[in-house]
């Protein structure tokens, strides 16, 4: 596999990566770039590429690829707030960011971080995006052209007395984005500006990058989301461990499912079955597709000319039967200035289920949870444990019995090694000494942190910070384990550990109920899903049949898998496909 | 919140914030300046005026109903503990026992303890009404530029903003934190005030200041990349000025000033006598 990544990599390198005059300006320019952290972390490995003006590249690649250190390399966050070694020679709008100030290199370079709430400080829009350009001493006619301007392109015009507080998630990403437009400078840096928010704000951000893109702005931006961003970059980078396996089109390069696999990149879905029809039923293609309409082409001429026919059905899971753990009655909840986030729920979740829970935010999925937990006491209604009213028990009792494991786990890593971070919870609930510490090596071994045990929990990365949270959690040995957002932040390979590991605990007899924005995440792993908008659920049924109510699904915020949409855009596939297997499964070669 | 600047466009939205400063200041001079219980007289002119501008600014009542609440408690403890224990307390209304402290029967609720109450219940009324006005009136932007003017340096108006945006973050970071640990069978209700003090807060605090320290890097980055400390004086999105009709709202607030002084040190102390005797003789007879 590393010996066909090399290969793969020479491949692009000779066409892309040198030696390719261009009469165009370039804009961004790498030479040879190695970046040293003062840890002695080698970030970047001899990185060479440009980047015209006007051009758009997208960085893919997994976690500790070097994605952020390159951008903090352009920006020059590196060397002016974060320190090490460079080597090589980075240029700019024809500058080196390591020989101005940030404050003279903001006319030229923009950078754009992850999370909103940290960027944001102002108490109206209108501060926001007027600060960057008041800083620069411009004259206020000049500054209110930028802010207009700057808020017209993210769609945000008519919001400039507004409060930041009152905007959404996407909202707030647009205002940073806009924050930075009205500096003008040349070349914005986005660090994946999409990894914190929900399906709408990812589109609501893509759909502003691709406006952006439309007036001739130069962008590097680094992502996860490989579906979204194909139809905005002119190239795309794959990183691995600082060194670049690849660069050409989006088309190019995400069509390459074994390049992706090995970069730990999410290729598309339709590519993906593609290339396993290539590869594993002998089917010639021309080029693999990268979309849903490409793949359909590509997919109804095989069909017409009847080299491939499709044969069989979809199998649904069979009905479980299983004893109702958590039933919640008739449940609302409205929180202080009548927000009303549950409306009227009814629902059972039984033993067994594998059960998601999907929405937009804001659609009472974690309002719902939390009242499940007792963090939050429900106006009306009530939600039962075997049978018990969870009013009864403190937080902390009921989490021996219901565990959630949260988003965020820097909410609950406090202590000096992994193995004492467990230790804790099983100290709350009364196991000591000896014991504790023989349980926690249990769970340590289960979430594959058994070798880290020792390890400070702020140096393990974030996918093993999550797996740590989820330990401390599972220690109380709850019958139901609620994973909120497993996927977030995390790149394709971390995404699914948190998934797989509640698999394997769903197979030792625990019921799961998993809390999503990713629908592939439901479509590999739930055995039922419950669709909610405005503190209501609208749908209840196995994902097969809820990924094909896509009027519900609209209302609700969410698309079907991209696979489940080919299948929809193709009439003799059944439409309850799901998963790239399923549909491999139904094609069948003539011949 | 509710006492939070409300976007509105009406004449004390468009006065300069030293006009309304001024009138702030002045209402503090006055209550600070009366201390006899005759000066309620002149102190509810100022009131009267100040209702008046109330009006003007449009403020909905229900926006500051829990500030007026809390202080409604306070004015009720004021005028109960006046009551009973005023020094110049003589005409009894009703006494609940009789208990002797020096001279004074603080058993016995009196007439002139009431009102003694009822004074400095509208001193503090006439300054936090100002003060509400004030508040509610005059937008972030201005302030900043009213920082600007009176040559504060800018990154104390810079802090000042972040901080107000930043502490309910942190806020609601504590408390996400909070039900976080709770959720590892953390009981933190359950433990007794000792062990609470010593124990309890580690495994909130330490998550909650690195969280900060993240936050911070990532502000740092957010507000360097975009020019900040680039120029000494950055461009002042609203500039403010003086206009005619601040210097005219100006002399309203100095004639209502003076002339509330002017009654204090004359009318005053005689009409308000001449009520009380009003009221005791009514009471005698009643």
């Amino acid at each position: 596999m590393r010996a066909l990544g090399r290969a793969v990599c020479l491949r692009w390198l000779e066409r892309y990566g040198r030696g390719k005059s261009s009469v165009m300006q370039r804009i961004i320019e790498l030479e040879e770039v190695t970046f040293t952290y003062p840890d002695g972390t080698v970030a970047l490995k001899n990185l060479s590429f440009f980047l015209n003006k006007g051009e758009v590249a997208a960085v893919v690649g997994e976690n500790g690829a070097g994605k952020t250190t390159l951008c903090y390399l352009l920006s020059g966050v590196i060397p002016h707030i974060y320190g090490g070694t460079i080597r090589g020679r980075v240029s700019v709008a024809g500058v080196q960011p390591k020989d101005l100030t940030m404050r003279e290199l903001s006319k030229k370079v923009s950078i754009v971080l992850q999370d909103p709430d940290s960027q944001i400080f102002s108490p109206t829009v209108l501060m926001e995006v007027a600060f960057g350009p008041s800083n620069l001493g411009l004259s206020k006619e000049e500054i209110m052209n930028n802010v207009r301007w700057a808020l017209e392109v993210t769609g945000l015009s008519g919001l400039e007395g507004r409060s930041p507080d009152e905007l959404s998630g996407g909202q707030k990403q647009r205002l940073v984005l806009a924050s930075v437009l009205a500096m003008r400078s040349e070349v914005l840096v986005l660090d994946e500006p999409t990894s914190q928010l929900d399906p709408v704000g990812v589109r609501e951000v893509m759909g502003t990058l691709k406006e952006l893109k439309g007036r001739g702005a130069t962008m590097l931006i680094t992502t996860h989301q490989t579906e979204e961003i194909a139809e905005i970059a002119d190239k795309v980078i794959v990183l691995k461990e600082g060194r670049m396996l690849g660069m050409g089109s989006p088309e190019e390069v995400f069509s390459d499912v074994e390049l992706m696999e090995y970069a730990g990149v999410k290729p598309p879905d339709v590519a993906i079955l593609l290339h396993r029809l290539r590869r594993d039923k002998g089917i010639e293609l021309g080029e693999i597709p990268i979309n849903e309409f490409k793949a359909k082409e590509s997919l109804s001429k095989l069909l017409s000319s009847g080299r491939i026919r499709v044969s069989g059905r979809v199998t649904l899971g069979s009905k479980r039967e299983g004893r109702a753990l958590i039933e919640v009655r008739d449940l609302h909840y409205e929180y202080p200035g009548g927000v009303k986030a549950l409306n009227g729920v009814n629902l059972d979740v039984n033993e067994g289920d594998f059960l998601g829970i999907i929405g937009m935010n804001g659609s009472g999925k974690t309002t719902l949870v939390k009242t499940m937990i007792g963090l939050l006491r429900p106006q009306g209604g009530k939600v039962l444990f075997r049978g018990e009213d969870v009013s009864k028990f403190t937080v902390g009792e009921l989490a021996k019995r219901i565990g959630l494991i949260l988003q965020n786990p820097d909410y609950q890593l406090f202590t000096i090694s992994a193995l004492e971070e467990v230790v804790f919870g099983l100290r709350n609930i009364g196991v000591k000494g000896e014991e504790a510490r023989r349980r926690a090596l249990e769970i340590l071994e289960l979430v594959g942190l058994k070798e880290k045990a020792d390890y400070f929990p702020f140096k393990l990365s974030f996918g093993e910070r999550r797996l740590l949270a989820a330990a401390a959690t599972l220690a109380l040995d709850p019958e139901v384990v609620i994973l909120d957002e497993p996927t977030t932040a995390q790149d394709y390979r971390g995404r699914y550990l948190l998934a797989d590991l509640a698999r394997e605990l769903h197979a030792r007899g625990k019921t799961i109920i998993m809390i999503t924005h990713d629908m592939d995440l439901i479509a590999r792993y739930a055995n039922r899903v419950v669709v909610m908008t405005n503190g209501k659920i609208i749908l209840d049924d196995d994902p097969h049949i809820v990924f094909n109510r896509v009027g519900e699904l609209r209302e609700a915020g969410v698309m079907p898998p991209q696979i489940t949409r080919l299948a929809m855009s193709l009439s003799d596939v059944p439409n309850e496909v799901i998963r790239v297997e399923e549909f491999l499964n139904l094609l069948e070669v003539v011949g | 919140m509710t006492f939070k600047y409300v976007e509105k466009d009406t004449l004390m939205h468009k006065l300069h914030p030293i006009t309304k400063a001024s009138l702030l200041l002045a209402a503090l001079l006055l209550a600070l300046l009366y201390t006899y219980d005759y000066s309620v007289i002149p102190l509810l002119i100022v009131l009267a005026f100040e209702l008046v501008l109330w009006r003007v600014a449009g403020i909905e009542f229900w926006r500051v109903a829990l500030v007026i609440k809390v202080l409604m408690s306070i004015f009720l403890f004021f005028i109960i503990v006046q009551g009973f224990l005023y020094r110049g307390g003589v005409t009894p209304l009703f006494a609940i026992g009789h208990f002797k402290l020096w001279e004074k029967d603080i058993g016995e609720f009196t007439l002139e303890g009431l009102l003694y109450g009822i004074f400095i219940s509208v001193k503090i009324l006439t300054v936090v009404i100002a003060a509400i006005i004030f508040v509610m009136t005059t937008s972030i932007t201005k302030m900043s530029a009213l920082a600007h003017n009176l040559r504060l340096p800018y990154s104390f108006s810079f802090t000042l903003l972040a901080g107000l945006r930043f502490a309910p973050l942190i806020f609601k970071s504590f408390s996400d934190i909070k039900d976080a640990q709770k959720l590892r069978a953390f009981d933190i209700d359950r433990m007794n005030m000792i062990v609470r003090a010593f124990k309890a807060y580690v495994p909130i605090l330490t998550p909650l200041i690195l969280n900060l320290l993240r936050r911070g890097m990532e502000l740092q980055i957010s507000i360097e990349s975009r020019g900040y400390g680039a120029t000494k004086n950055p461009t002042q999105l609203e500039e403010i000025f003086m206009r005619p009709k601040d210097y005219l709202m100006l002399i309203m607030i100095a004639v209502v000033f003076f002339l509330s002084l002017y009654l204090n040190y004359t009318l005053a102390p005689s009409l308000y006598s001449g009520f009380l005797d009003h009221l005791r003789g009514m009471l005698a007879r009643g």
